[in-house]
Parts: C-alpha cells; sequence; structure tokens
C-alpha cells in the first residue's frame, strides 16, 4: 500500500472541485452550530451548512410512537428556530396525518413563535412536496420544513435541493424512519430516536436523551451521539464524554 | 322627521310635510314638537346616510347631465344636487320635459322632490327652495331673475343666520328690499356675503359648479378581431389587462384582493377564474402568477371572443417604491409588514391548496391544551390583529401566558384523546421511580413505564357551561364533558423503557355515559420529544 498522505493537498483539491460541480455547500458558505462542538467538528463544514437540503429520520420502526417521530420533530424545530432570523419558517404537512398533531404552545417553547411560523397543510404529499418547493425558491422564506411519511425518490430530492441552492433557503425532509431510501441527493441525513433518559437525583423525569445519528453526510464520516436536551437553554449536551463512537461499532452493539 | 342634538336640547331638522301641515317646523325642539303633536315619529339624523344616499342619487342623475354636484352637505343634512342642464335638455325635449322625467323617476324611487330652474345657480336655489313645490318645478325665464324672484323672501338667498336674522330685524324681508338698499352700506354692515350672494343670484358674479368626478368600476376588457385559442396569447392579453388596471389602481391608491377573469368564447359560453390575496396587491406580475396557476384548467373550446377582468373587492393602499426590499434590507419576520415575496407565496400557495389551507398557529388565552392554540391565516390584517392582540393580553397579565415550564408540553398533540389501557399492577411489586402504572398499551402495543412525573391537574371550565362544537363541526367529547363539571383530568409525563416520552392522563370521575363495561380512565394525549 502506497502512502498516500503526501497526495493529500492534490486529493483535497480534487474534492473541492467535484464538490463545487455537485453544488456541494463549501466550507466558507453559511453554517450554523449545531449547539454542540463535538458534532460541529463532525461535520466537513464545521457546522450546519445552509442553503441546502438535510433530511431528518426517526425511529426505524413503523408503529406508534415511531409513527410520529417526535424526536426528530422537536429537532427539526429546535434547528429551525436558530435560523429564524433569516427569514420565515414555512412547515408544510399533509394535513391528514400526524400533522395536526403539531402543538404549537410546545413550539412556541422551542422558539418557533406564531410570528415566525406558517404552516402550510396540504392535501396530500404531492401538494406538501410543490409548496415546499416553492418555499425554498421564496427569498422570504429561510427554512422550509416538510413532514412526508413515504420517502422520496431521487428526482424529487434533487428538485428540493437545486431549489435550496438557489433560494439560499435551509430545506429539511422530516420522515418517520420507517422506510429510508440508501440513496439521497439531500447533503446529510440524520435519525433521531428517542433514548432512556437518566435516572434524575429526586422523583420524576431528567431532562430528555436522544440517540443522534449522522447517517450519511457528503464529503464526511458518519457519527452518533447520545445527547441529552436541556429544555430550558434549547441546547444539546454530550450525554457520557465516551458516547463518540463510530456507527459500525454502535450496530455492532445493537 | 329627523332630529339632531344642538345646544343642549334636540331640534328638529327635517319634518315632512303632515308635520309642517301640524305646526312642526324645523328649528323647534323636540318638546315643542311633541307637545304640539304627540304622535311624531322621531328618527336621530345621520349625516352619512344622507351623504350616501346623495351619491347614489347622483351615479344615477348622470342619465341627465355629466355635469353634476352635490349641494352643500353639511351637519343638519339639507342637501340637493346642482345640474349643469346646459346642452343637455333638448335631448328631452326641453327643460320642462326634462324635469318630469326626473321627478316621476325620483317618485318611483320613493322620493320627494322640488326643482328649480334658472340661469345662475343662485337663482336656481332660490326656485327650488322658496316657489317650486312638490309636483310644481319653478323655472326662471333666461335674463328675468330680477322680475320672477323679487318677491322672494331673504332665505332663498343662502345667507348665514346672523345676518339672514339682523335683516329682518332691519325690516329687510324680500329680495326687492335688498335691491333698493345701496350696497356700500350694505357690505359694510355685512360684509361681503350678501352683495356675493345677490350678485350670485343675479348673474353678476360667477358661481362655478364642480362636478364629481365619476368613479367607474375596475373592469378591463379585451376584444379580439379573431377568436384565439393559444394559452399563450390568453397570457399575453392577461398580463396587459392587468398592467392596465393596476395603473389605474395605484392612481386611486387602491390594491386589489378579489378579481375575477372571465373568458367569453364564441359559441356564447363563458368560463371564469377568480383569485383572491391576503394583503392589497398592486403588482401585474405578481397577479398574474396567481392567476397561471390556474390557466391550465381553462378551455378555448372553439376560440375566445373577449377577455373581461373585473375587481370584486379592492383595499386602499399607498404606493410603495421600488427597490429597497430588493436589496435585501427587509425585515421579513415583520407579520405587519412582510417582504413581497412571501406575500406572493402565500398568496400563491392558497390560490392552489384553497382557502385556510396556509395557517399560524395562535395562542390563545386557555389552560385547557387543546384549546390554547387556534389557527388564524398566515397573512392579512386579522392576523395583525390577532398577533397585537394576543402580546396586549400577554403584557396585561405580565407573561402569565407564557409562564409554562419548557418542556411541559408536549411537542405533538393528539387532536383527541386515545383511550388507552392501562398495564394491570401484579401484587407485591414495587412501583418503580413513582410511576403511577406499570405499563399501557395504545395502538396495539406495549409500553413499560420506566419513570413518570405528575401529576399536573387540569380541571374543566365549569364556568363556561358547554363548549361550543369545534370549527370543523365535529363535536369534540372531551370538551362537552367540562360542562358536568366532572373533567378533572391529571396529566402524567412518562417515560417508556426505550426512552419515548408520552402524556398521559387519567380522569379521577370517568364518565357517566360512557357505555363500555369498564371504566375508561386513562387517555393518551400527545407525545414529547
Amino acid at each position: 500500500m502506497q502512502d498516500i498522505s503526501r497526495h493529500r493537498p492534490k486529493l483535497d483539491d480534487l474534492r473541492n472541485r467535484i464538490g463545487s460541480i455537485e453544488g456541494l455547500p463549501r466550507a466558507a458558505d453559511a453554517v450554523i452550530s449545531m449547539g454542540l462542538e463535538a458534532i460541529d467538528q463532525a461535520l466537513p463544514w464545521g457546522g450546519l451548512p445552509l442553503s441546502c437540503l438535510h433530511h431528518v429520520v426517526g425511529e426505524a420502526d413503523a408503529l406508534p410512537p415511531s409513527a410520529f417521530a417526535s424526536s426528530a420533530t422537536a429537532f427539526v424545530a429546535t434547528l429551525a428556530a436558530r435560523l429564524k432570523g433569516r427569514g420565515t419558517v414555512l412547515w408544510c404537512l399533509p394535513r391528514y396525518k400526524a400533522a395536526d398533531a403539531l402543538y404549537g404552545v410546545a413550539l412556541a417553547m422551542l422558539g418557533l413563535e406564531e410570528e415566525d411560523l406558517i404552516l402550510v397543510r396540504a392535501k396530500d404529499e404531492s401538494e406538501a412536496l410543490w409548496a415546499m418547493e416553492e418555499g425554498l425558491c421564496c427569498s422570504d422564506v429561510g427554512v422550509v420544513i416538510g413532514s412526508l411519511s413515504a420517502p422520496l425518490n431521487l428526482t424529487a430530492e434533487r428538485r428540493l435541493q437545486l431549489a435550496a441552492e438557489r433560494g439560499e433557503t435551509t430545506g429539511f425532509l422530516l420522515q418517520p424512519g420507517a422506510s429510508v431510501s440508501s440513496s439521497s441527493a439531500a447533503v446529510t441525513r440524520w435519525r433521531v430516536a428517542a433514548a432512556p433518559s437518566a435516572a434524575p437525583l429526586w422523583t420524576g423525569l431528567g431532562p430528555p436523551r436522544w440517540s443522534l445519528a449522522l447517517d450519511r453526510c457528503r464529503q464526511g464520516t458518519p457519527h452518533s451521539w447520545i445527547v441529552e436536551w436541556c429544555d430550558e437553554t434549547s441546547d444539546l449536551r454530550l450525554a457520557t464524554p465516551l458516547c463518540d463512537r463510530s456507527i459500525n461499532s454502535v450496530s455492532a452493539a445493537a | 322627521m329627523t332630529t339632531l342634538p344642538e345646544a343642549g336640547a334636540v331640534r328638529i331638522v327635517a319634518a315632512n310635510a303632515a308635520a309642517q301641515a301640524a305646526g312642526v317646523d324645523p328649528g323647534l325642539s323636540l318638546t315643542d314638537a311633541r307637545a304640539i303633536l304627540p304622535s311624531l315619529k322621531v328618527v336621530e339624523a345621520d349625516a352619512a346616510a344622507d351623504r350616501a344616499c346623495l351619491d347614489g342619487m347622483l351615479a344615477w342623475a348622470r342619465r341627465y347631465t355629466p355635469w353634476i354636484a352635490i349641494e352643500g352637505v353639511d351637519e343638519r343634512g339639507g342637501a340637493g344636487l346642482w345640474l349643469d342642464v346646459t346642452g343637455c335638455a333638448h335631448l328631452f325635449g326641453d327643460e320642462r320635459a326634462l324635469i318630469e322625467d326626473f321627478e316621476v323617476r325620483l317618485n318611483r324611487f320613493g322620493f320627494i322632490s322640488r326643482f328649480g330652474v334658472a340661469d345662475t345657480p343662485g337663482a336656481a336655489w332660490a326656485a327650488a327652495h322658496c316657489m317650486a313645490s312638490q309636483g310644481d318645478p319653478a323655472i326662471v325665464p333666461s335674463r328675468e331673475e330680477r322680475v320672477h324672484l323679487a318677491h322672494l323672501p331673504m332665505a332663498a338667498l343662502r345667507l348665514s343666520a346672523q345676518n339672514l336674522e339682523t335683516l329682518k330685524r332691519l325690516g329687510v324681508s324680500t329680495i326687492s328690499d335688498l335691491l333698493a338698499l345701496p350696497r356700500a352700506p350694505l357690505t359694510r354692515r355685512f360684509g361681503s356675503e350678501v352683495c356675493l350672494r345677490l350678485d350670485q343670484l343675479t348673474g353678476r358674479v360667477d358661481e362655478p359648479l364642480s362636478p364629481e368626478a365619476e368613479r367607474l368600476p375596475y373592469v378591463a376588457r379585451v376584444n379580439f378581431a379573431e377568436p384565439i385559442g393559444r394559452t399563450e396569447d390568453v397570457e399575453a392579453a392577461l398580463l396587459d389587462l392587468l398592467q392596465s388596471l393596476c395603473t389605474r389602481l395605484e392612481k386611486d391608491r387602491k390594491g386589489i384582493r378579489r378579481l375575477a377573469f372571465e373568458v367569453f368564447r364564441v359559441d356564447n359560453t363563458a368560463d371564469r377564474i377568480n383569485i383572491g390575496t391576503a394583503k392589497a396587491v398592486r403588482r401585474p406580475e405578481h397577479l398574474f402568477r396567481l392567476f397561471r396557476e390556474k390557466l391550465d384548467r381553462l378551455d378555448a373550446g372553439f376560440g375566445i371572443e373577449f377577455l373581461m377582468l373585473t375587481v370584486t373587492a379592492t383595499d386602499t393602499m399607498e404606493s410603495e417604491q421600488d427597490g429597497i426590499q430588493s436589496l435585501g434590507c427587509s425585515d421579513v419576520s415583520n407579520v405587519a409588514n412582510p417582504g413581497r415575496d412571501l406575500t406572493l407565496l402565500v398568496d400563491r400557495l392558497e390560490s392552489r391548496l384553497g382557502a385556510g389551507r396556509v395557517v399560524r398557529p395562535h395562542k390563545r388565552e386557555s389552560h385547557i391544551p387543546e384549546r390554547a392554540v387556534g389557527l388564524i391565516p398566515a397573512l392579512g390584517l386579522k392576523t395583525q390583529e390577532a398577533l397585537a392582540g394576543y402580546a396586549r393580553e400577554a403584557a396585561l397579565l405580565h407573561g402569565d401566558i407564557g409562564s409554562l415550564r419548557p418542556g411541559s408540553r408536549p411537542i405533538q398533540l393528539l387532536p383527541k384523546p386515545e383511550p388507552v389501557n392501562p398495564m394491570p399492577v401484579e401484587p407485591n411489586t414495587p412501583l418503580v421511580r413513582a410511576v403511577p402504572l406499570p405499563g399501557f398499551s395504545w395502538r396495539r402495543r406495549m409500553y413499560c413505564l420506566a419513570a413518570a412525573e405528575g401529576p399536573e391537574r387540569i380541571a374543566g371550565t365549569w364556568w363556561r357551561g358547554a363548549l361550543p362544537p369545534d370549527r370543523s363541526g365535529e363535536e369534540h367529547s372531551y370538551f362537552t364533558l367540562c360542562e358536568d363539571g366532572g373533567a378533572i383530568r391529571e396529566y402524567w409525563r412518562v417515560e417508556s423503557e426505550t426512552g419515548a416520552r408520552f402524556w398521559l392522563f387519567y380522569m379521577p370521575y370517568p364518565l357517566q355515559r360512557d357505555h363500555t363495561s369498564h371504566e375508561q380512565r386513562w387517555f393518551l394525549h400527545g407525545l414529547f420529544a
């Protein structure tokens, strides 16, 4: 095996060129911190890149409560609340499913107040997709979230990704993780599931925990974390400092 | 008879013929009038309604002359219409024929009218007010004002009440008396008014009428020499029509709220597309994009003969300056002044998805979880009001509304609480971490509980009685149970062994009307992150 370290500058240059052809975000582009240094460092851009599409899926389980993907919903809502300074947040959801369950009081607690948020209650998924694309092209919109139940085909995802680039908006595809296609046009794919929380010192419930996994990441490597969600400050913290394992070892352990 | 309060007393402004015959004249106080005629029917004077009625009459009376104006509306009513019939009377025969036609038509509308015709507006006013009676118009022959109007009282001169009173005390009672007086002392005594009115009557001073501008409906239409059928042609024509309408609206400082586009085909059939906007709009491109969503379903048939665009609702809208927003310094998240792109986006989404589909969650002041949030339209005046109203309320209550602890409400609330089956408690097994029940099954799946927090007791709104049904018309059985006072729910936040968190509630006093054999006490209401 040849030593590739001397080729690294060349390889990096090649990667950048391919990335710019593919329309991938460069490190210099706008990013937003995930609120946790360990996660930011795992992303090749030093944070979550804006002006592109991200895929967030729930637990790999079709039965409730996974069908509601509550943890993934809260995860996306938190990120959107961080981005609300860039424009209105447009949340497109087919109105017949878990969509109607979205609770405004809790969203406001996460920082998505009513003046920041517009809900689009579409008749079906195709209408929701259309609304998402329209929203992504709109310059006054900062974040577009689409709650969908079926996986999208690659063309539809690519369309959304292009629209996000064109409109300089950030898109989140939110999906309960029942069936997720392996290929995706999104820049990152996150898997968010609830994890058992630590027992508090006294009675009651401790802060909720999520198992957060970066499943796919262009130009990056998968990671997973167990994070604790602090509802007072809308902050994440690592549940234990030793949790930063690669995804392979986690799946091997499971 | 109409009245108006004046200087502490309610005085009569106008009275009908029957009342005047009995001695009830305008200017009398209401108590005096009641003493004269106890059966009086009194209505408070409404100047705005008078004005609106005159406006309508003015628009209608354009059939007689385009040069038409409203005569002095003040808070006391007493108004009429000026018609400059110069060059128009011959179309009806002569002046008398015109007036007869006018009077007959007004009569049919239920109006009583008096007409005066003369060379000058002043003379016509005097003739109408002091010579004419119902059904008997006063027509003063040309250049004979002095002869015909000399015997009229001073009231025919449109003088101020003060001057009228002084002249009366001086013994000047008719116009001929006044004409006989020297002008210079008159002006010194009364100011310019008396001489001016006299000159306006005789025609020595010109008195121009300024006609009301005609208010045309906002309609644009285009006819084609040859029927058209291509979508591109329709689009081009539509854009032209929109442009012409928007230019007109800009002059009147108005914006479009609703617009109807009608297509008339050669075989006498028509089609119609309606659009609405969340906010007044005056940009042709914006409106055009709203129409383009719906142009596809337009069928040209054998060809389109003409197109018509009708504005069915407008709002006032000040002119706006272009360019500032495109420089990127707009405050995009501001509801009161949303960016232009956002307005367009909301309009497009609504025109395709339907009304009530583009919304915002709106917090309401209620401690009942499912009533604490409603939906309001995403943009528009109502939304601004709702948001401002909420901010006011919140300020009044010193932030009491938002005082729930973060994380105490679920991210997803089921539209309707769903019953769950609690797992039976096995004897001699201590419950871990103070959970109220060992587990439950929901949607055919078991959950074992690992931890819990609660209870948070939420009672029904017993003071309000039965709540109205939901907007969807569907009656919420859990709302209606609030009325019997037994609607106490004890909410628990519970965590299952896998980490999923639920919002369960327990009803200590379950419903009587539950038909199932066992009492349903546990419900699932929401899911936490």
